[in-house]
């Protein structure tokens, strides 16, 4: 009887750490800031016109504005169109220009960002979308969402890379390393991700 | 249950509960790409589809069981596929290609740093396991690991270790696939991308 109350107690006990835990977790740091940083504080890219033609401006708008919105000196801003490829995944060659645009890339892929760098300075960025998945600015259960991924992938031209995945369960921040179909969590950035490009800029 | 048990065993889990909570605060942690030197360098990041055997199985496009007999450094491969690794395949479980040998291109290497866990291959010569290789139709095109590191088991004790670190009996792996093949794809066709935009261009 004397131990029953002992358990109840110690299991009582247990449940609340594990609660206060949890609330402790959701505001430790688990972003990761390369090193790698744009000394500007500012970057500029070309979206590719084929994909405005498919009526993704409005969603690259959106996930430009959630980056700039996050209480950093950091801003992100569009120079216009251009229907060239995105060299730098393409060939690992630069170009001068940083651009947002699709390849061909095996099922696996989602999306790629490639970006060089002279010693810590970021100096081009590249994003690629899979021309070989399905991607909708309204996504089904069978799509990829437009503005879900560009805020991931321009948090990459940050330089921020995948949040350590430990904290990618409740309020996954748009850093976590993987995307499924359907899911748009990845729009809005987290206290991590907030806290992440408050780190560098 | 003892009293005295029960109070080490919840202080070891505070304890432990406590150390992980210390070890995890970290904006310096995690496999980022450490600058080194002064020359340029590249770094990619890789989104991947979210992990699921299944999926994984039908949309590779070629699994084969073998045994890695080289992995070379190159440069300048395309989208930084750097790495070749041959493998001699024993056994094709899924696919056409019939030759003795394949070369698979992964991502990084020669240069290239790959930025996230998920890329990291690690496989050296006389590794055996079952590969998943993805198609990555660029230029003339070249098979690759599918989704990165998850397209690799390697073999130990007749047993492979899953990308969620399960062990499991080889033959048990094999016959599992077959399973997922033999089941009819129900996936409903979602216009790619690169259709969307050709039906634009049509318009
Ligand atoms: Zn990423």
């Amino acid at each position: 009887m004397k131990n029953n109350i002992f358990i109840r107690v110690m299991l009582a006990t247990m449940g609340l750490f594990s609660l206060s835990l949890f609330f402790l977790v959701s505001n430790v740091y688990a972003y990761v800031a390369s090193g790698y940083t744009r000394p500007s504080g500012n970057v500029s890219f070309y979206l590719h016109g084929a994909l405005v033609n498919v009526g993704w401006q409005g969603a690259i708008d959106n996930a430009r504005s959630e980056w700039n919105g996050a209480g950093s000196s950091f801003t992100f801003s569009q120079s216009g169109t251009a229907t060239r490829s995105p060299s730098l995944v393409q060939s690992s060659t630069t170009d001068g220009y940083n651009d947002i645009g699709a390849l061909s890339l095996d099922l696996s892929y989602v999306g790629f960002t490639s970006s060089v760098a002279s010693g810590t300075s970021i100096i081009e960025t590249d994003t690629a979308y899979n021309l070989e998945k399905s991607f909708d600015v309204n996504p089904n259960i069978y799509q990829y969402d437009v503005e879900s991924v560009a805020v991931h992938e321009l948090g990459h031209w940050l330089h921020l890379d995948e949040t350590q995945s430990w904290r990618c369960f409740a309020s996954p921040p748009s850093m976590c390393g993987s995307v499924s179909m359907g899911s748009t969590y990845m729009r809005s950035i987290e206290s991590d991700d907030i806290n992440g490009i408050q780190y560098i800029y | 249950m003892k009293k005295t048990t029960l109070i080490v065993a919840g202080l070891a889990v505070i304890v432990s509960l406590t150390t992980l909570m210390y070890g995890l605060d970290g904006k310096d942690q995690g496999g980022s790409a450490t600058p080194q030197g002064d020359g340029t360098r590249l770094l990619v990041n890789a989104l991947r589809t979210e992990p699921d055997f299944r999926v994984d199985t039908l949309d590779s496009s070629m699994i084969v069981q073998g045994e890695v007999i080289a992995v070379d450094e190159l440069s300048d491969q395309p989208l930084s596929h750097n790495t070749r690794i041959t493998i001699s395949v024993d056994q094709l479980i899924k696919g056409d290609d019939v030759s003795e040998t394949i070369e698979v291109y992964a991502l990084g290497g020669g240069g290239v740093e790959v930025v996230g866990d998920n890329e990291k291959i690690g496989l050296v010569a006389g590794d055996v396991g079952i590969f998943f290789l993805g198609w990555m139709p660029v230029s003339e095109g070249f098979y690759t690991f599918f989704g990165g590191s998850r397209g690799v088991y390697v073999e130990k004790d007749a047993h492979i270790r899953n990308w969620g670190g399960k062990s499991i009996k080889t033959d048990r792996f094999v016959r599992e696939i077959e399973k997922v093949l033999a089941d009819p794809d129900d996936r409903e066709h979602q216009k790619t991308l690169g259709e969307m935009i050709r039906d634009k261009e049509s318009e």
